[in-house]
């Protein structure tokens, strides 16, 4: 089962990335920030952050890790990893689809 | 920036204070980033429960676009009785009296300012007849099913009790001074006791769309209830988005058919002045905003049921 995320309104994209950024390995927020801030010149702010963190944990798509530090890690689950992976499928074909057509003009 | 916090709803603080709080200590404090914070603690208040911390379902996110399309009712009739105030007692009333823009609420198609007179009252009686359709089983429910909640239901009578209590007040004063203290004083704006009489009004107003807000707040109402009161909630839309046209349509007609009206220098009630109408069809236009976009949002969530 997976999740569509591009219902989320503005929050569809900051959980796009947050999703990325767990894929390799569990991580806290502000490592989550660093990470997407590495990925993709931007910066990530703690509100918006939190917001997504919030909708993607009540969907089950990431979870905390325990953890003696306040600062909690999250990692992806195993709906959060389908989720992603049919999202980057969606827009892979998508990029190829329009990468055909401009190749085409 | 940490003091932001504080904005945010108990039950969601309680989920992610700690962590959030050591991203805000190693985030600089800029504009932005405390426009983010800020947008993100209003967030939490419009989406997610306020017992949980945890995101609203969608019956949830269905009953607070009826209570915001009913804020925005109560928003709406404010404007209105500010509109009533221009043209029920100023220069307009002596210009019907002399037969010239046509009676205010007869029907007159062939009077443009008549017909958008009677367009923003039929607007105003469709608000109240749609509220009145899915508001009536909801608040029944809540009664029945809130008992510790239903001294809430007094807010709007007592407001509007409230409300009286300032011409009440002048008028027994009034007659106590015999005739010293003015009759009318209250209800000039553009004084000192005019604003002050206004800003009481839409204190009561919002106190007691409070208390009914709060009255038909979550666990108060079943889920059929809810998704019954929707499409009343749409036609209260519709409604507010009807009378804001027509007292645009009528300001502007007015405006060009009987120009005296807006001679006024003065923010005096009973004068229509275009800044007194722009604020009147300010707050109706804000209102009507709000409750359509409450209800396109929903509208999908609603659907999804059915």
């Amino acid at each position: 089962m997976t999740v569509e995320l591009s219902t989320w309104g503005r929050y569809s994209e900051p959980a796009m990335l947050i999703l990325v950024s767990l894929a390799p390995g569990p991580k806290h927020g502000y490592g989550i920030m660093e990470d997407i801030r590495a990925m993709t010149g931007t910066s990530m702010r703690a509100g918006t952050l939190y917001a997504a963190l919030n909708r993607l944990e009540h969907q089950g798509l990431i979870k905390p890790v325990a953890s003696q530090d306040r600062r909690k890690p999250y990692r992806l689950t195993a709906t959060g990893a389908a989720t992603l992976r049919d999202q980057l499928t969606s827009l892979s074909e998508f990029a190829s689809m329009a990468l055909s057509r401009l190749g085409a003009g | 920036m940490l003091w932001m916090l504080r904005l945010y709803p108990r039950a969601w603080r309680a989920l992610y204070e700690e962590e959030f709080r050591a991203v805000l200590e190693q985030q600089r404090p800029t504009l932005a980033a405390l426009i983010d914070v800020a947008a993100g603690a209003l967030d939490a208040h419009r989406h997610l429960d306020e017992r949980t911390g945890r995101p609203r379902s969608p019956i949830a996110t269905i009953q607070t676009a009826i209570l915001t399309v009913l804020c925005a009712y109560a928003a709406c009739v404010v404007a209105l009785m500010h509109f009533g105030t221009l043209v029920d007692d100023g220069p307009y009333a002596f210009n019907m009296a002399a037969g010239h823009p046509g009676p205010l609420l007869e029907l007159d198609l062939g009077n443009p300012l008549s017909a958008a007179a009677d367009a923003l009252a039929a607007g105003a009686i469709g608000a109240a007849l749609f509220l009145l359709v899915g508001g009536a089983p909801m608040a029944v429910t809540a009664w029945t099913r809130a008992p510790h909640r239903r001294r809430l239901f007094l807010g709007p009578p007592l407001a509007g009790v409230l409300m009286l209590v300032p011409p009440v007040v002048t008028l027994v004063a009034h007659v106590m001074s015999n005739g010293a203290v003015s009759t009318t004083a209250i209800f000039t704006a553009g004084t000192l006791l005019g604003t002050a009489y206004t800003v009481w009004i839409l204190a009561c107003v919002v106190a007691g769309t409070a208390a009914i807000v709060r009255a038909l707040g979550r666990d108060a109402v079943d889920e059929r209830r809810v998704r019954f009161a929707f499409l009343p909630s749409v036609g209260v839309a519709a409604s507010l988005v009807v009378m804001t046209v027509a007292t645009v349509a009528w300001g502007v007609v007015a405006h060009f058919r009987a120009p005296s009206l807006f001679d006024a220098v003065t923010l005096q009630a009973g004068h229509a002045t275009v800044l007194w109408l722009v604020l009147i069809v300010g707050l109706m236009a804000g209102a009507s905003a709000i409750a359509v976009r409450a209800v396109l949002r929903s509208a999908p969530l609603c659907a999804a049921f059915s």
